[in-house]
């Protein structure tokens, strides 16, 4: 049921604004399709910002996002959403709802408007639920559930949409350790075994150099450097985009990169 | 599956149980009438006194008060799955205030009669309503939060009540003509009234009930709904329409009445769960029976007649500290 073929989505020159503030400018991605793409970089400096233009929630100011050549904004609402799902950050559920009622909303996208319930639409439901190990707690009401669980729950409602893209923002903020190992390696797992485009939001450096693909550090807005874990995550990006020293290892058995901040170089304008 | 069936034989028990206490309804009055001699009234074509009070007093009052819980308690579904406000309400977000105030002032002012032309008022006075409490609401740096939204449904509440009171106060011919309804009171409806203003409600509750799966994607939130595919402009504006006709067609009818908008949505949820595709129908059926409850009540049991627009008060304001109380001990 979780399509096969990779969407391609990609910004030609986007400006985003945010108020009367420029966040984003003249901003050219390509995602890579079927890989995961981390988005790095310091408060402000528009991550989560460009994700949600990539979701078509934050309209852009000029220039044109376009999913598999075609510019987003002439899609309709559902037709993008069978394409592109999105995990905002700090969504809410109303009080009591269960998670087979939440998930059960990813198929909004794949019903029409006074269509009932489909076979297919179960199936996307129960692949989304083994997937994120949710079937036991299926119907537990969201409150009643961890962090951990809450955010999987979450994850299975982007699921049963079945797109071939997905948009996470921030996904393992504020999950312990082993929620966030859990939900990264789902994640890990959707891309090399579904072939799905993921772009993800992350704070935590060495997450990010250990599951993506490829990395994109941002500043003020802009791309500042783009490439696999090891062109990244080196002392010199990370100095100039949050201004801290680091002391970059690498892992002995994989050679991935991962970095202990030592102290602050230079006083960050924008935090 | 099994959930559809439990919910359709929980629908038919509520059902039955609706048209149990309006069967008991007719019995309820200044005079004895027995349950055999009231059902046989309502059927017979005599012009005898029992049947005149069946026919055209009480089943006209009950009917009204089915129609009027119906649509208050759909019109608080859908504010709270909307605005994601627990607390939303038709006559806490100043949507009833706003259209008494309508109705009152085309009566005084306009020498408007007749419930097929106030209704259109009533209308126009809950959308305005509405929307005032929407920008209110809405207004300053932190967007729309729950609590901006309520204090903005009191404040344009408390002030249009307030000059529906002044309108009143000087104009007496209006006040004696509106002065029950003012408190939401189902006294002396007839059916042609009934007849008059139940499509209007009907209408509005066929639409939200056969729209009510777009109701659990708005209840997400924007962000969620818009990245479900929801069209949000269009179905912000659609929900808006349908609590307008639901609470402009109850407040024509009755009066700015309460509380069933809010509590009633949180009696279903409390039983089945917070799905509001499921709530909407039950919440319905639910809404009909506590306000024909509310309104029959007092006369079996005091022989008084209690606008129901405050006995349901006397049930929905402690109910309202309650869930004011518990909301703000979940946040903290």
């Amino acid at each position: 049921m979780i399509k096969s073929d990779t969407g391609i989505i990609e910004t030609k020159a986007v400006a985003v604004d945010y108020g009367p503030t420029r966040i984003v400018e003249d901003l050219d991605l390509q995602i890579a399709p079927g890989k995961l793409t981390v988005l790095l970089g310091p408060n402000g400096s528009g991550k989560s910002t460009i994700l949600r233009a990539l979701a078509r929630l934050q309209p852009a100011a000029s220039g044109t996002v376009l999913l598999d050549a075609q510019a987003i904004t002439r899609m309709s609402t559902k037709e993008f959403a069978r394409r592109v799902g999105l995990l905002a950050q700090g969504a809410t559920a109303p009080e009591g709802l269960r998670v087979i009622d939440l998930v059960r909303q990813g198929r909004y996208p794949h019903r029409p408007l006074f269509g009932g319930w489909g076979a297919d639409d179960d199936a996307a439901v129960a692949e989304a639920l083994a997937l994120t190990s949710l079937q036991d707690l299926q119907d537990r009401p969201l409150e009643a559930l961890s962090g951990g669980q809450r955010q999987r729950a979450w994850i299975a409602m982007t699921l049963a949409q079945a797109t071939p893209i997905l948009l996470l923002d921030e996904p393992t903020t504020y999950l312990d350790i082993a929620h966030q190992v859990d939900l990264m390696n789902l994640i890990r797992r959707l891309v090399d075994t579904r072939a799905m485009t993921v772009v993800a939001v992350l704070h935590d450096l060495n997450q990010a150099a250990r599951y993506a693909d490829e990395l994109i550090m941002l500043k003020a807005g802009k791309i500042m450097a783009k490439g696999p874990a090891c062109d990244i995550i080196t002392p010199e990006v990370i100095a100039r985009a949050f201004g801290v020293e680091v002391k970059v290892l690498h892992d002995p058995e994989d050679g991935l990169p991962f970095c202990l901040p030592q102290r602050t170089v230079t006083p960050q304008a924008d935090a | 599956m099994t959930g559809n069936r439990q919910d359709a034989l929980g629908l038919l028990l509520l059902s039955a149980g609706l048209l149990t206490l309006l069967v008991w309804g007719l019995t309820v009055g200044t005079s004895d009438i027995s349950l055999a001699d009231a059902w046989h009234a309502l059927w017979s074509d005599t012009d005898q006194r029992e049947e005149i009070v069946v026919q055209d007093v009480r089943l006209p009052r009950l009917l009204a008060a089915i129609v009027v819980g119906a649509a208050l308690a759909a019109a608080g579904t859908i504010m709270q799955a909307v605005t994601g406000n627990p607390m939303a309400d038709p006559g806490l977000l100043g949507v009833n205030a706003g259209a008494s105030f309508a109705v009152v002032l085309a009566i005084a002012l306009g020498g408007v009669s007749g419930a097929q032309n106030l209704v259109w008022f009533a209308f126009l006075g809950a959308g305005g309503a509405a929307a005032l409490v929407y920008l209110l609401g809405g207004a300053g740096r932190s967007g729309t939060t729950p609590v901006k939204l309520i204090l903005a449904g009191v404040v344009v509440a408390s002030f249009l009540g307030a000059l529906t009171m002044s309108i009143l106060v000087v104009d007496m011919q209006t006040f004696d003509e509106v002065r029950l309804w003012t408190a939401g009171s189902l006294k002396g409806r007839d059916m042609q009234g009934v007849l008059l203003l139940a499509p209007y409600a009907g209408v509005s509750l066929i639409g939200a009930i056969v729209l009510r799966q777009q109701f659990n994607a708005l209840a997400l939130g924007s962000d969620t709904a818009g990245s479900l595919g929801q069209n949000q402009p269009l179905w912000l504006a659609i929900s808006a329409l349908l609590v307008v006709g639901l609470a402009g067609s109850a407040v024509a009818l009755a009066g700015p009445i309460g509380f069933v908008g809010l509590v009633v949505p949180h009696l279903v949820r409390m039983s089945i769960g917070s799905n509001y595709a499921r709530i909407l129908p039950f919440a319905c059926l639910v809404g009909a029976g506590l306000t024909l409850l509310a309104d029959t009540l007092p006369r079996a049991i005091f022989a008084r007649d209690v606008p129901v627009g405050i006995s349901l008060a006397a049930i929905g304001a402690p109910f309202f500290i309650w869930l004011a109380r518990r909301e703000r001990a979940a946040r903290t």
